[in-house]
Parts: C-alpha cells; structure tokens; sequence
C-alpha cells in the first residue's frame, strides 16, 4: 500500500496546519475520523490541542479508542503523537479524570508555576536529542522547537525518552518506544526544524 | 536565552500591508502573503496578522484569503481582527491560525474571552488591548468602535486573564510607528499585576529597546512593526529580521 499519513481528526487541534506541512514536504495525507482508513494506515499523526477528559471522550464517541489502540498496539502501525497527542499515550493527566492509552510509562503532570516560568509554556525551546538524531536538525548552532502546553509528560523508563527540553526544570519533550513517538512540541509549527521532524517519521521511522 | 519571542507585527487592510504612526497615516508597505513567506524563511519566531480594516468595521472576514495565507505559514500565526464569535473563530483556527486575538469584541461581549477559552484552551487565546496615555499621564483603553470601557487599564487586562486569555497583548498607541522604544512605565505596571505572558508592542526601533523592556518587566514577547518593515534612516520599504546571533548578544546567553 502507498506509504502515506492518516491524520487522526477526533475535533481537536490544528489538523491544516500538519497537512500543510506534509503538502509542502510533498508527503501525501489524510484526515479522517474513519475507523477503517485509520486501521488500514501506514503512519498515524495523533494531534491534539485542548483539554485532556474532552480529547478522550471525542475519541470515544466516535468509536475510535479501540481502533487507534488496536493500530498501534496489534498491528504495530507507527504513530507520532503530537502535543495533546502525546499526553493521551500516557497513563493518566492531571489535567482529567479519564484514563489514557498508556502506551508509554509516564504519566502526564501540570507544569509549576512561578514568576519566572509562566504557565502555559509559549514559544521556542531547545531540545536535546538522546536517541534518533537524525530526526532533529542543527540550524543556526540550535535545535529547537515551538511548544504551547501547561502540562508535561513525566517518562519512568529512561531509554523511553528521546528528547529533553529545560523549562521550571527538564522535562521529557519527546518520548519514543517501539513503534510509538509522542512529541510534546508542535513540529507543524516549527518551520525547518519540524519539517525534518516529519519527514523522518514519514521516510524513516 | 530566557526564552526571548521577537514577533513581527503585520498590520493588513483591503489585503494590503500598511503601517501607522500612532494608528494614524498608514503607509502602503507591500503584500501580505509576500511578506509572510519571506518572514517564514527568515524564521522569525511568531507572526502576528492584524486586519485593522475588520477590526474597524464589521464587514465579514475573507476566509478564502486568509487560507492562502495560513497555508504558507509554518511557524506559529496569530490572526486578530473581526473575531466577534465563537463560529468565525472555529473557521480561523481551522484554517491553521493556531492564536486567535481578540479586541474590539470584549466591549461587545464580555464573555467572548471565556467563550473562546474554554473551547480552544486559553494557550490560543490572546486577549488584546490597545491604550493611549493622556496628557495627565494616566493611561485610557481606546475601542474601534467608541464604546465606553468602565475599566482602568490594569482591571481590564486583570479581566481578560480571569476570563481565560493566555496572553496579553499591549498596544501603546502613543508610540506606534514612533521607533523610539516601548513604553516602560506602562509595560512594569501591567508586568506586576498580571501573571500570564505579556506581548510588549509599539515603539520598536531596536533590538536594545526590547532589552530594556525585558531588564526591567521580565517581559520576553516583543512584536514589533516599524523595526521589520523599514530600513535605515529613510525608511526604506524592506522585510527584514534580526538574526540569531545578534538575538544573543542583545540578551545574552
């Protein structure tokens, strides 16, 4: 089958931003919310921007919890979980209630606030890759990538993580297991940085 | 870096790309989807796309232009301008526009903030202000549409952050276009009192006048509009971006 990216569209998050991104990267994709084209995938994009509880019951009610899990844990299709994307393959957030994929050992936590580092945390922020280099690009001396989020993903198994990111303190910026990556930054937002991002995933991963 | 945002500020009319002084006497500068692209390739850190025309009058918004203009957009794009409610917003953001700034509408409908917030999360949500300070040193808020505002300044931005605005933009119209540096004073008041992100705006005309702001508020977002879109004494009409390097070196490391 074509190699292509479905994206996940349970009605959260900036779906045109990623598949312009992919566009101008001339990666085909979808968005869907089709059980059967997202078990039929090649490669997921879980994207997300918004409150935890809703992102999982919108994933719910459109029958698609069991078939996402399905994909990636039976059929072993890769997924990039981005932002809120990621935080969902976590086990819990102390954001909600309701529990999350649990994919990955971690669970997700609110970001302290102090006067110093204010909540959300906005704008670029450098990420140090531990493992798959060659998915992060070095321009201008830096990697960095474009973050929004109050919360943060807590990884308990260190070669889990794939990237650090320093904000009140270190935290887990990208985490990746088997065929599971969850980035906490917004790669569609991140111009060159984010456009090698995804084009590894799609060639590469 | 401390996290320093240095955010181009792109103020659009009739699809044309102008810039004022004091939000008067707008100047043609060139077009907007031009600027955007060579903006992205610059890889400046944020845009912020503001349709003065909209904002001004309610005539509706131009979806299928402003798609074109999302679509060349990949680093983050906050559009403000004639976002009265929740449907056109749901339309904007769907189009790529991942920061929706809000204005005029509060004096309409003081509930849009929360509104918006609760349905896109408040990290998409900037709420703005513009301000003038009057011969007697205090400052006023200014709507478009000549509405009364019932509260002092720092109420109101107080407002917008309880709503569930994730940040705050300043608008300084006394030093619009004036090159000569931000308003200090103001910018420590509002940086005290309010503890989401403020964007510093109006005044730019160097790199330094944005360390002075970020010396003494904290402050770390700085928009700007003169500073990106003239050169040299003369004004010359020139996109341009500080680079990296010099980035650093004004903030040091």
């Amino acid at each position: 089958m074509e190699n292509r990216i479905t994206i996940i569209d349970y009605g959260m998050g900036n779906l045109n931003s990623i598949s312009n991104m992919l566009a101008r990267l001339n990666i085909p994709s979808i968005i869907t919310d089709q059980p059967d084209l997202i078990c039929k995938a090649t490669k997921l994009i879980l994207p997300g921007i918004g409150a935890f509880d809703t992102a999982v019951k919108n994933i719910k009610e459109r029958n698609l919890w069991d078939n996402i899990h399905s994909a990636v844990i039976d059929k072993k299709i890769p997924i990039l979980g981005i932002c809120l994307g990621m935080q969902l393959m976590t086990k819990s957030s102390e954001e909600g209630k309701q529990l999350g994929f649990g994919w990955i050992n971690s669970d997700t936590k609110k970001i302290s606030q102090n006067k110093q580092y204010k909540v959300p945390h906005i704008g670029w922020n450098t990420v140090k890759p531990l493992k798959h280099q060659n998915f992060f690009v070095n321009y201008h001396d830096e990697i960095k990538f474009y973050f929004v989020h109050s919360y943060y993903v807590d990884c308990y198994q260190p070669e889990d993580i794939m990237a650090v990111t320093h904000y009140d303190k270190p935290f887990t910026s990208a985490f990746q297991k088997n065929n599971i990556i969850g980035v906490q930054f917004h790669p569609e937002k991140s111009h060159a940085y984010g456009m090698a991002f995804l084009k590894n995933f799609y060639e590469n991963f | 870096m401390a996290n320093i945002r240095i955010i181009p500020c792109l103020l659009m009319q009739n699809k044309k790309l102008i810039k004022t002084i004091q939000f008067k006497d707008p100047q043609y500068i060139g077009d907007p989807l031009n600027a955007i692209r060579i903006y992205n390739s610059l890889f400046v850190d944020e845009i912020m796309l503001l349709d003065i025309h909209q904002s001004a009058s309610s005539s509706s918004i131009d979806f299928e232009y402003l798609k074109i203009l999302a679509s060349e957009c990949f680093i983050p794009i906050c559009y403000g301008g004639g976002i009265s409610s929740l449907p056109v917003a749901i339309k904007l953001y769907s189009l790529g526009f991942e920061k929706l700034s809000i204005n005029a509408a509060v004096s309409e409908n003081p509930k849009i903030i929360k509104t918006l917030s609760s349905y896109f999360g408040s990290q998409s949500i900037v709420g703005a202000i513009d301000c003038k300070k009057t011969l007697l040193s205090q400052y006023k808020i200014v709507v478009h549409n000549k509405k009364r505002i019932r509260y002092s300044l720092l109420d109101y931005a107080r407002m917008l952050e309880e709503q569930g605005a994730g940040e705050i933009l300043i608008n300084a119209i006394h030093k619009d276009g004036l090159m000569t540096g931000y308003d200090l004073d103001l910018l420590a008041m509002l940086a005290e009192k309010i503890s989401i992100p403020i964007i510093a705006n109006c005044g730019a005309g160097h790199l330094n006048h944005m360390k002075d702001v970020f010396t003494r508020t904290g402050i770390n977002a700085f928009a700007a509009g003169s500073l990106f879109v003239y050169s040299g004494d003369l004004k010359g009409i020139l996109i341009n971006y500080p680079d990296r390097q010099e980035i650093k070196e004004t903030f040091g490391n």
